[in-house]
């Protein structure tokens, strides 16, 4: 049996939000792993995995992970509604993750982080931590 | 035979045992977490010196951290001019709790639990990580990716607090 690990759970998000063309359209800098690129245009998005543990028992395997997606935006109204859209795109509604049942896929947590740029601008930081729970056969 | 029922005596022995688990799970995270903090840099210091460096022409004199160990740090990662200029001047030293003074380390000593009082019927155990930039390291910024420590290790702690838990409970049913 081929186990996968939570690289396939990324793909499926990013594939969740990319099926959503109005969505996806609204998001002109794309959808990044960590950080973007330098220069990449607002808003974009970014996700992170902040944790994975994975749990075993007799006749399978659960990946338990946590994410963080976020919206940059110059604009903290715009980032607020795409973060709210992001939300209904992702939760309950995630793409098929390959060799993996999910079980819940849920919001956990907020996150707004503003910070000021070097030429004194504020970029909104907006987004949330999303726990992915998947069970794999053994 | 009769068989008695003590709610004050249940509810003192589950509270005692729900502290002591909610306890030992905030000191197993801080401690997970102080083991996950990115750290790039940590090297003892003993002394302060005086270094002299030319500022656009000028002379000036500087009192310095003078390292113990050898000038030749060894870094994992290469530091930025600005990381050199932190280790160098000593405004990356740091003294540990314990009393024992490095340069760096400030994100992974500062990480430490707050018990929780007992009593009930709420526990709160907090996993406080104090030093001013900590977000920054655990969110990221725009300029660096996020590099998470505490939300791992509250995640990796999750089962042994489950497991806590049940113990509390029955440890509390016992007449």
């Amino acid at each position: 049996m081929t186990r996968s690990t939570e690289a396939m759970i990324l793909r499926a998000l990013v594939q969740t939000v990319r099926a959503n063309t109005s969505l996806y359209s609204q998001l002109s800098g794309g959808i990044h792993e960590g950080n973007a690129p330098r220069g990449t245009a607002y808003p974009f998005a970014t996700i992170d995995l902040v944790a994975a543990p994975v749990l075993d028992d007799w006749t399978g395997r659960q990946i338990q992970s946590d994410w963080d997606v976020v919206v940059w935006h110059e604009q903290q109204v715009e980032a607020s509604n795409l973060d709210s859209a992001l939300m209904n795109v992702i939760e309950d509604n995630l793409a098929a993750v390959a060799g993996q049942d999910t079980l819940i896929t849920r919001r956990i947590a907020g996150i707004r982080l503003p910070e000021v740029t070097e030429e004194g601008k504020r970029l909104y930081r907006i987004g949330g931590t999303y726990r992915i729970w998947t069970d794999q056969p053994l | 035979m009769t068989n008695t029922f003590s709610t004050a005596r249940f509810w003192s022995r589950f509270s005692a045992a729900v502290t002591a688990g909610i306890n030992a799970s905030a000191e197993e995270a801080a401690e997970l977490a102080r083991q996950r903090a990115p750290v790039r840099k940590v090297e003892p210091y003993v002394s302060t010196a005086r270094r002299t460096f030319r500022v656009s022409g000028e002379v000036r004199t500087q009192r310095l951290r003078e390292l113990s160990g050898p000038t030749q740090l060894k870094v994992p990662t290469p530091l930025t001019s600005r990381g050199r200029y932190e280790l160098r001047s000593g405004r990356a030293a740091f003294t540990r709790p314990g009393g024992r003074a490095t340069l760096g380390g400030r994100l992974r000593g500062e990480i430490h639990a707050v018990p929780s009082e007992s009593g009930g019927p709420v526990w709160v155990a907090k996993v406080v990580s104090p030093t001013p930039y900590a977000k920054y390291v655990e969110f990221g910024t725009r300029h660096a990716r996020s590099q998470p420590y505490l939300r791992p290790a509250l995640a990796q702690v999750r089962e042994s607090f489950r497991a806590r838990m049940k113990a509390a409970a029955r440890l509390g049913s016992v007449k």
